[in-house]
């Protein structure tokens, strides 16, 4: 068995033991004893980053710590201008290698998640859930990537083969409840602790995943370029796509589908590397056709956006009816479980929506003991989901937590809300991918590019 | 009498938050503005975390203070029940640094790059800095109500009249036993 890259990672200088971070952790992966340094053990880890995002021990600027501060950042990944206090908890970054990368004469492409685009202002200043995708792409592009896409074009490729693949499993009475395969945290939750119910998982990559897979081929072949010459980077909320975007199987013919992935925060840093007034940005489209989304992928962000945007498009693949209420209110919710049913001509489907993995082992128990009464599942790691992922900008007082999260979503849901195109199967140019590359949802192509499998993991 | 804030090391985990919130409660700027001015990190709480105790000092607001007395500007006063360090007068000489017995008092640097009221225009580089139970928050020292142990309690007149009270009461009902 390789040995994962240690992501997340404590300073033993900076924790004081107070042992928060052991508390908040779904998978009991941190060890110490109280007061003393704590440590995190990567076999066992799901990399979500929550640690890193609850922890507060932090070096002050008028602290000397034995290890310097500019060796410090570079251990962090992070470059040497960077001011911001650092914290014991951290998670391992990428930005000086991406910045490396982009000096190299490789055609770069990005793709960007929904929650970076409702979080991002934030480490500029702006108000908690300031909605700035037009800013991003700007930034992207003056940052030096050639292509600016999007993970929402992908969220709704998700949808098309992960709805297709519902219905599938339904009507064949195969392997039921289906888990959505989204959240690379739970599904190393799944490889790690639950094998016997791999065959619950859709078989779907991650729109991140998708996304990497058809820049090396569909997006290629539109530049004219062959798949060694691209630089492939995306921008996460999540510090454990860097693990999913690393897995062996995320790769053909030797090069990766994902070669870096940024967190939200590093993105930050590149930006600000680069000298760019983030807020005075003008506000810039994405590049087509990989760069085309509609509300539905956009909502991936939050906890219950995968199951709605789902729901949009099974209705109306059942029914051959648009859905009558696009608004799908009650799927929508906080940190916890929540359960609901919708009825499509005469079928009524059953649905469960998990945020936070500490919440989903009942549910597990429940399937393995073959009494759980539900055909599809949305699991997120995060509370919240992605817009509270690990590579997040930090949200310092825990008592402001909840209302920053609060602010994300909201802005997640209008800019769903305002969008002319809501549903995934209305998306132009993933109606035309299917046209012109794809072939058809399960397809030959899509089963090459789209989909995965998943192995049992030790921990 | 002037109230003050203590911790109780008994019940500190070393989380830090003290001082974070105590940074975010000391400067005008929310914590995104802060983030975008790159704003330095100034806390008057500092958490001292050794193997065998952890725990956040703090000014004690001495009936007496030694800092103020040393103070050769003027610069630390007595204003409204604390002990109140006047910027403007302030010129960096760190005796209070060196009279605090406690080491309450920091040397924090003021950052050039903040919008400063033209009142502040006199103040220097670095000004001496500590707790002054956030005397203009309505919610009280923020302190007390991040800490997620519970860990610190506002003393004043009536706590310390309280526990006196309830000490002598113990000592009485000892009395009995050995009578």
């Amino acid at each position: 068995m390789t040995k994962v890259r240690e992501l997340i990672k404590i300073d033993p200088e900076l924790c004081t033991g107070c042992e928060r971070c052991k508390d908040i952790c779904p998978v009991n992966a941190i060890f110490g004893k109280k007061g003393e340094p704590h440590r995190v053990e990567s076999s066992r880890c799901v990399f979500c980053g929550q640690c890193v995002q609850t922890c507060s021990g932090y070096s002050s600027i008028l602290d000397e710590a034995e290890t310097p501060r500019a060796e410090k950042l570079r251990e962090r990944g992070m470059f040497e201008s960077t001011t911001e206090p650092l914290f014991a908890a951290y998670c391992a970054g990428d930005a000086l290698e991406v910045a490396a990368a982009l000096r190299t004469d490789k055609f770069s492409m990005v793709q960007c998640a929904p929650s970076v685009r409702v979080a991002i202002g934030e480490d500029f200043g702006m108000p908690a859930g300031s909605l700035t995708p037009g800013k991003m792409a700007a930034a992207l592009r003056r940052i030096g990537f050639d292509r600016v896409y999007d993970t929402n074009f992908a969220a709704d490729l998700t949808i098309m083969e992960e709805g297709h693949e519902l219905l599938a499993r339904i009507n064949s009475r195969a392997t039921l409840p289906m888990f959505t395969s989204c959240c690379p945290a739970w599904v190393r939750f799944m490889e790690q602790h639950y094998p016997d119910l791999l065959p619950h998982l859709s078989s779907c990559k991650s729109p991140q995943q998708m996304s990497g897979a058809l820049f090396k081929t569909y997006g290629a072949d539109i530049d004219g370029k062959a798949r060694e010459e691209i630089y492939s980077v995306a921008v996460m909320p999540c510090t454990c796509k860097k693990y999913e975007s690393a897995r062996p199987e995320m790769s053909m013919d030797g090069y990766r589908d994902v070669d870096a992935v940024l967190t939200t925060r590093e993105l930050a840093y590149l930006i600000r590397e680069a000298g760019i007034d983030f807020t005075s940005l003008p506000d810039e489209d994405f590049n087509r056709p990989l760069g085309t989304y509609t509300g539905a992928g956009n909502i991936f962000g939050v906890t219950g956006g995968v199951m709605e945007a789902a729901l949009r498009t099974a209705y109306e693949l059942v029914s051959g009816e648009p859905v009558p209420d696009t608004d799908l209110l009650f799927v929508r919710g906080g940190e916890g479980t929540r359960a609901a049913s919708i009825t499509i001509e005469d079928k009524t489907f059953k649905v469960a929506v998990v945020a936070g993995l500490k919440y989903v082992a009942p549910l597990l128990e429940k399937v393995r003991a073959g009494e759980a009464d539900v055909d599809f599942v949305e699991v997120m790691c995060c509370p919240s989901g992605c817009i509270s992922g690990g590579g997040q900008p930090k949200v310092l007082l825990p008592t402001e937590r909840e209302e920053v999260y609060m602010c994300r979503r909201k802005s997640i849901y209008s800019h769903d809300k305002e969008s002319k195109i809501r549903k995934s199967h209305e998306n132009p140019d993933v109606q035309k991918a299917y046209a012109d590359f794809l072939g058809e949802p399960l397809g030959h192509t899509s089963h090459k590019l789209l989909h995965t499998t998943y192995t049992k993991r030790d921990i | 009498m002037k109230s003050f804030v203590i911790a109780d090391p008994r019940k500190c985990i070393g989380c830090g938050a003290c001082e974070i919130t105590c940074a975010r409660a000391n400067t005008e700027l929310s914590i995104p503005e802060a983030a975008k001015l790159r704003a330095p990190f100034n806390s008057r709480v500092n958490l001292v975390a050794t193997s065998e105790i952890t725990i956040p000092i703090q000014c004690r607001q001495c009936e007496d203070a030694p800092c103020a007395k040393v103070c050769p500007a003027e610069g630390i006063i007595y204003s409204d029940g604390v002990v109140h360090i006047r910027k403007e007068n302030c010129i960096g000489c760190k005796m209070c640094i060196l009279a605090c017995p406690i080491g309450a008092v920091d040397i924090l640097p003021l950052d050039r790059r903040l919008p400063r009221a033209e009142s502040d225009t006199d103040v220097p580089e670095f000004y001496a800095s500590k707790c002054e139970l956030c005397s203009e928050r309505v919610e009280g020292p923020a302190c007390i109500e991040i800490c997620p142990a519970k860990a610190f309690t506002l003393i004043d007149g009536d706590v310390l009249r309280d526990t006196v009270r309830g000490r002598r009461e113990r000592v009485v009902r000892g009395c009995f036993i050995f009578g």
